[in-house]
């Protein structure tokens, strides 16, 4: 019985992580290995060649450029639009309190993917619809973020603002350097989430940065084309190596962190 | 002084939620190219009726009906299959069934195509075990399927992770208190464990089956345009390619109106429960 057990677990493994194996050896070979029937699983031939076309063919720099400044600015004005809310709701009593807080929570349900229409005509007749400012500001009201940092900010015990105020601290100053320092675990959520969505999301950035491109723009509109005929594939699979690595790297340091926030996510609801 | 440290995240809301929101509505009335704009009434909506826009709410249904229970139930089996493994093997196996959702989907849907491709894996295999090679990705089947097949195996490790969570969260006397009862694993399995974390499946459920409603990622890589196409590639397609945003915010409208209704009826199913 366990045997059986253990043996599925591992079949239903290898098949998920077969994709990602495939996308990492298939990036450092030649294209062929993709084409033989019956597949070979082990890599035979490895270059870098993919890797060298990619730098020279293409604007692969400037596209992770790109898709960087949008991740962090992403990830940035969450933390600062949440945070300082969160504080807000937190910490004073004042009119429309419950109100806000009501508001905000009432559009949570709303899937962010059916505004994608009318958001991008409101910025299109802005003349704003690309470029920089349309990839990231409609995308760093984190609400749930709001509501991690108001629930941080409520155990923390009132007595060390009191002791700031008493001490002559202004309110800016309690905020910034008494309370916000003590959420460090609020701000490292939502910099991972919200840099992670930023790196990944596509169909927001496909509309917005088709002039500058990112990555994953650089991926569809480029290297989708070229497919077959001129190695597309095998390029593809290398953009797709380069956006995996740093994302691993960040999963590996922060595996622990990372998971039991998702598990809390879903758990609390 | 606290009115200065919500307004961002209010005129946020406002400029990028609510706006929009009342936008949408307002749009699905008016007919529109990339220049000319003319009220339409209820013309848009009407077309999404008795036209060939009618295809893609099917289909999604199908997406959905595919995608869901397989979810579900692949996560949970696992999850409970795990329990049974040391704590430090659990941790590895949670490390292992999220790392396949950091992988860009555009890249590995490019390697499900060639999986998929008429020369390919799959039908290598079919022809050695003697069946006829299919077109994947020619007609409404041959997409739903392997699609549906593509998202239950890249969707699971997020909701593994999180029943383990809720397995995990149950409290030991209940484990303990069946054990003297006499209660033999299956019994374990079926009377405390499951009902304990229905509560989390029931969630699980309903934040899958708003995904599956706004499927999109994979149909735009994978599928021909009609066939297969979900609500959300047809917004896309409408609204950025032909540029008909009166169209497209009409499906918006009713895209959100289903996906709303569904996670309304299922939160009026748990607390019936």
């Amino acid at each position: 019985m366990a045997l059986i057990r253990n043996i599925a677990l591992i079949l239903i493994l290898v098949l998920l992580l077969f994709p990602l194996y495939i996308m990492v050896s298939g990036s450092f070979q030649p294209l062929k290995f993709l084409l033989t029937m019956p597949p070979r699983i082990l890599p035979v031939d490895l270059t870098l060649d993919n890797y060298i076309q990619l730098l020279t063919g293409t604007e692969v720099l400037r596209w992770t450029m790109n898709t960087l400044i949008i991740c962090s600015g992403i990830a940035l004005g969450a933390m600062i639009i949440a945070s300082m809310a969160g504080y807000g709701f937190s910490v004073y009593r004042f009119r429309g309190r419950a109100f806000g807080l009501a508001f905000l929570v009432s559009l949570i349900v709303l899937p962010s993917q059916v505004l994608v229409v009318p958001t991008f005509v409101m910025l299109r007749k802005l003349g704003i619809s690309n470029g920089f400012i349309a990839a990231i500001f409609p995308k760093v009201l984190s609400v749930m973020g709001i509501i991690l940092f108001k629930n941080y900010i409520d155990k923390i015990p009132r007595g060390v603002i009191e002791s700031g105020r008493i001490a002559g601290a202004g309110e800016w100053r309690i905020m910034w350097g008494l309370v916000l320092p003590q959420c460090r675990p609020i701000f490292g959520v939502i910099a991972l989430f919200y840099g992670i969505a930023g790196w990944q999301d596509f169909l927001w950035q496909l509309l917005t940065m088709r002039r500058n491109q990112t990555l994953i723009v650089g991926l569809i509109l480029h290297l989708r084309a070229l497919m077959i005929s001129s190695n597309g594939v095998g390029m593809m699979l290398a953009v797709g190596t380069i956006m995996f690595v740093p994302m691993f790297l960040i999963y590996l340091a922060t595996s622990r962190f990372f998971i039991s926030q998702l598990s809390l996510a879903g758990v609390r609801g | 002084m606290p009115y200065l440290l919500i307004a961002p995240a209010i005129a946020f809301c406002v400029i990028f939620r609510a706006l929009p929101l009342v936008v949408v509505g307002g749009l699905s009335f008016w007919k529109t190219d990339f220049m000319e704009w003319e009220f339409a009434g209820w013309e848009n909506y009407a077309k999404i009726f008795t036209t060939d826009l009618w295809q893609p709410i099917p289909n999604t249904a199908w997406y959905v009906i595919l995608i869901v229970p397989a979810t579900v139930l692949t996560s949970l089996f696992i999850a409970l299959i795990a329990q049974h493994v040391s704590a430090r093997r659990q941790h590895v196996i949670r490390f292992l069934f999220y790392l396949p959702s950091l992988v860009s989907g555009m890249v590995i849907s490019m390697l499900w195509k060639w999986v998929f491709h008429y020369d390919g894996v799959v039908n290598w295999f079919a022809m050695r075990m003697g069946f006829e090679r299919v077109i994947w990705f020619s007609d409404r089947i041959t997409s739903v399927v392997p699609i549906s097949f593509i998202q239950v195996l890249t969707g699971t490790g997020f909701y593994v992770i999180i029943f383990m969570a809720a397995l995990k969260a149950i409290p030991v006397e209940h484990y303990d208190a069946a054990r003297v009862e006499g209660a033999t694993r299956g019994q374990i399995r079926r009377r405390v464990m499951i009902p304990q974390i229905l509560p989390t499946v029931g969630l699980a459920t309903m934040m899958i089956t708003a995904m599956s409603l706004q499927m999109f990622g994979w149909v735009y890589m994978l599928a021909p345009y009609p066939y297969a196409a979900t609500m959300m590639y047809t917004i896309f397609h409408e609204g950025f390619l032909y540029g008909r945003f009166g169209v497209a915010s009409a499906y918006s409208v009713l895209l959100m109106a289903i996906t709303v209704g569904v996670i309304y009826a299922q939160r009026r199913i748990k607390r019936w429960r």
